[in-house]
């Protein structure tokens, strides 16, 4: 199932210029694919860096959480039978365990963010694995721990 | 130690619920805390005690689950500050799971 990011508006709270997913490509009960362009327009290359343009790797972490964050979000919406966008949820992303960047990501990209999510032990504490893919090949990937639930 | 060891050995156990479980896995050494800071009745999840967070919660959950084999099950955030109070009320609970486990696995009396 695809969505646009209309639809994920529904879901994320996250907004521009720190919304990193622009629309979901696949999704399932524990995965998710999401997709993103960058093009070199993008603020943060006024300074990350000026003249040689680089994805900073905090973005990759915070686009990893999104897309496994909607993707939790998604289900708990269907679980609770609500329309998307009739509840809000909270996000938190608690731990973020040995991420690596393979290789440097220069605009214009695009990026197909890939995330697998289990509930852990803990109620509304799930475990994300995310890659990040540009043109097939591997640039980023790493564990997440995140906290959602649906705002009080 | 071994699993089965630590568990018919109550000071054992507790010595590893101390300074395997709380002081290593959650690697309090990062801190600025030693192993003698985790006393057998030290609260854990409070301000006066080593104020341990949610995260810390979920991870002494995780590592029983990974060390002995039993099952602690989805548990909610005030669970964890209750049955993971202090190191003594975690050995307690480790206990109380596996004495719930032996009981499950003994077969049916003959009749």
């Amino acid at each position: 199932m695809k969505f646009d990011l209309d639809v994920i508006k529904t879901i994320l709270k996250h907004r521009e210029p720190f919304l990193f997913i622009d629309s979901i490509e696949d999704i399932s009960d524990n995965a998710i694919e999401a997709s993103l362009k960058i093009s070199e327009n993008e603020t943060f290359f006024k300074g990350h860096f000026p003249g040689d343009p680089v994805i900073p790797g905090v973005l990759l972490i915070e686009a990893m959480a999104q897309t496994a964050g909607f993707l939790i979000a998604y289900n708990l919406t269907k679980e609770n039978g609500t329309q998307p966008g009739s509840v809000e949820y909270d996000f938190f992303l608690l731990k973020v365990n040995s991420v690596r960047f393979k290789d440097k990501i220069i605009p214009p990209a695009i990026l197909r963010i890939k995330a697998k999510v289990s509930p852990s032990l803990m109620e509304n504490f799930y475990e994300a694995s995310g890659q990040i893919y540009v043109d097939d090949e591997p640039k980023a990937m790493g564990n997440l721990l995140v906290y959602i639930r649906t705002k009080k | 130690m071994d699993k089965n060891e630590l568990l018919n050995n109550e000071k054992e156990l507790l010595k590893w619920v101390k300074e395997e479980l709380i002081f290593k896995r959650l690697n309090l050494s990062e801190l600025e805390l030693t192993v003698d800071d985790v006393g057998d009745e030290t609260l854990l999840f409070q301000k006066e005690g080593l104020d341990l967070d949610s995260v810390d919660g979920l991870e002494l959950g995780v590592g029983i689950e990974q060390k002995f084999g039993l099952k602690v099950g989805k548990f909610k955030e005030d669970t964890a500050r209750t049955k993971f109070a202090s190191a003594r009320s975690i050995r307690e609970y480790i206990l109380e799971l596996h004495l719930a486990k032996s009981k499950e696995n003994k077969p049916a009396r003959p009749q």
